[in-house]
């Protein structure tokens, strides 16, 4: 009894339709009140969905999101009690249902709101802040470009159709101006946590190709080569010093050695 | 093992409320979180919940274990349960005798069961399991119920005899009683009476709200509003006869000021002490 229950009750949260339950109503219960569950069901994912994705909540108004939601509900139901990472197909649905808002560009506004929500629940780096500049210290010149790194633990890489790096930044503090303008141009994003504030910025071309190389596990020296290639006047020592006081990426001790190139490009 | 005694009145803590409880200078109440929302990789939730647990007694409340559901409780929650039980050590962790999950769906909500035997069975099944995984005794908490469905017994029934099958304690929400008592015709006083003292670990109190189609008769167990004067005296009652207990004070919607809910804190504290003849029972 037990199991038809529970399965007519999961297939009226799914569909509304309170007949399938009616057998295992008492005398005098009111079918209808059998709602409160299904409002509640609904409520709490929208309600998190609205947490995770407050600059598209902004963007497109209360009632134009809790649509975006409830298709998002219907269509991708939580697997996992711990909602606070729901949502992580928010963005595919939101593009494609563009009849819902119209705008070719929120797509990418809720991959940063998504992004914003890993990096802020990410684990802590193993090695911990300031491990990149001591692994570093240990090391002359060719060990340096020899040595492999890693991003830390919260860095995200997120590549945009859209240049909405900006426009998400103001909504994130609140106010969209309306001087902010969005091209359809390619954009790479890099998010990561310090303490407890989210940083962003947008890397050009040579920088990504660099950052990309770290995290796939190339050493400097290759990641610095692949920068080169995009960008010949690129200054790798700039971008890699300021990678490092970011705390962006570290250098694993373990995985540093005499690499062949002697020095960074 | 367990940190600090949660003693005297507790307020539930929402995220939003971390900060201003860690800048407050006077002395904080013990503080509930849902177990669900720490169930992380890192950052700074985990980090500020560490930092309240260096002053103050936590309680780990369960939603989303399913402990009486078609399907037993998912083996990764509670093993991400017991990496949180373990790490902060709180002195309280408790669930509900509810449903969520089937077919691997998670539906949010805390979902009635029928009080049957089967499903008197399948409960006592899930509290098993979820006290073994995690090493400790836990606390289960009576739903708000809306309607009433076909059942074999009464719910302090079912309640007490799955306590006594598994040996858990009994986590005793006064605002569900009051409300399942207004929707569906039951006697809220006769429903703690029936409470053996020694069960009972812990108290909620929690606002309601009217639904928005049926009003007043159709209360909704919310967690949005004040604390109502009669849930207040069925608190009163309540503690009368289970004797002084640990009282939770639950906000999820329409958050006040931090002050604001710590005056209400103090009001169900002030309730507490008219009973502090009754020794506080720890029974968890």
């Amino acid at each position: 009894m037990l199991d038809g229950f529970c399965e007519a009750f999961a297939r009226f949260l799914g569909n509304g339709r309170r007949d399938a339950l009616a057998p295992y109503l008492d005398d005098g219960a009111e079918p209808a009140f059998l709602d409160v569950y299904r409002n509640g069901f609904v409520k709490t994912c929208t309600d998190v969905l609205h947490a995770s994705y407050p600059s598209v909540a902004q963007l497109v108004g209360e009632d134009c999101f809790k649509s975006l939601a409830r298709r998002y509900v219907d269509t991708h139901p939580p697997h996992s009690a711990s909602l606070a990472e729901y949502g992580e197909a928010f963005a595919e649905v939101i593009e494609e249902t563009r009849e819902l808002h119209g705008l070719a560009y929120l797509g990418c506004i809720a991959r940063l709101d998504r992004a914003w929500t890993e990096v802020y629940f990410a684990a802590e780096t193993p090695h911990g802040e300031g491990a990149a500049s001591h692994a570093l210290a240990a090391l002359d010149e060719d060990a340096i470009a020899g040595a492999r790194g890693r991003l830390a633990g919260s860095a995200h890489l997120l590549s945009l159709e859209f240049s909405v790096l900006d426009a998400w930044a103001q909504l994130r503090s609140g106010e969209l101006r309306t001087s902010t303008s969005i091209a359809h141009e390619p954009l790479v994003a890099l998010l990561w946590r310090r303490d407890e504030e989210i940083l962003f910025r947008a890397l050009g071309a040579p920088e990504h190709a660099f950052v990309a190389g770290i995290a796939a596990g190339k050493t400097f020296s290759e990641a610095a080569l692949e920068a080169l290639e995009r960008d010949p006047d690129f200054d790798v020592s700039t971008a890699f010093a300021s990678l490092l006081a970011q705390y962006i990426v570290t250098v694993d001790s373990n995985r540093a050695h005499a690499g062949p190139h002697g020095g960074l490009p | 093992m367990s940190g600090p005694r949660a003693s005297g009145a507790g307020i539930g803590l929402k995220p939003a409320y971390v900060e201003p409880a860690l800048a407050a200078a006077q002395t904080l109440p013990w503080f509930e979180v849902h177990t669900e929302n720490y169930m992380v990789a890192g950052g700074p939730r985990l980090d500020k919940l560490e930092r309240i647990r260096e002053r103050c007694a936590l309680s780990f409340h369960g939603v989303g274990a399913s402990l009486g559901g078609p399907e037993p409780p998912d083996a990764s929650h509670l093993e991400a349960v017991k990496r949180l039980v373990d790490a902060f050590e709180p002195a309280l962790v408790s669930e509900h005798a509810v449903w969520s999950r089937a077919a691997g769906v998670y539906y949010a909500d805390l979902l009635p069961l029928p009080r049957t035997e089967e499903a008197l069975a399948r409960l006592a099944d899930g509290i098993d399991r979820y006290q073994e995984a995690i090493g400790r005794r836990i606390l289960v908490e009576n739903p708000a119920n809306y309607l009433a469905f076909v059942s074999d017994m009464d719910e302090p029934d079912f309640l007490v005899e799955a306590a006594r099958r598994t040996g858990c304690g009994l986590l005793l929400d006064v605002n569900n009683v009051y409300v399942s008592a207004r929707n569906t015709g039951i006697d809220a006083r006769a429903y703690i009476e029936a409470l053996p003292a020694d069960r009972v670990g812990e108290i909620h109190v929690a606002g309601f709200e009217s639904d928005e189609n049926f009003g007043e008769r159709l209360l909704v167990d919310t967690h949005a509003a004040p604390v109502s004067e009669p849930v207040w005296e069925l608190l009163d009652f309540a503690l009368a006869h289970l004797g002084a207990r640990p009282v939770l004070l639950e906000r999820d919607g329409n958050l006040p000021p931090f002050e604001t809910l710590m005056h209400e804190c103090r009001k169900a504290e002030s309730i507490l002490s008219r009973h502090h003849g009754a020794a506080e029972r720890d029974i968890a």
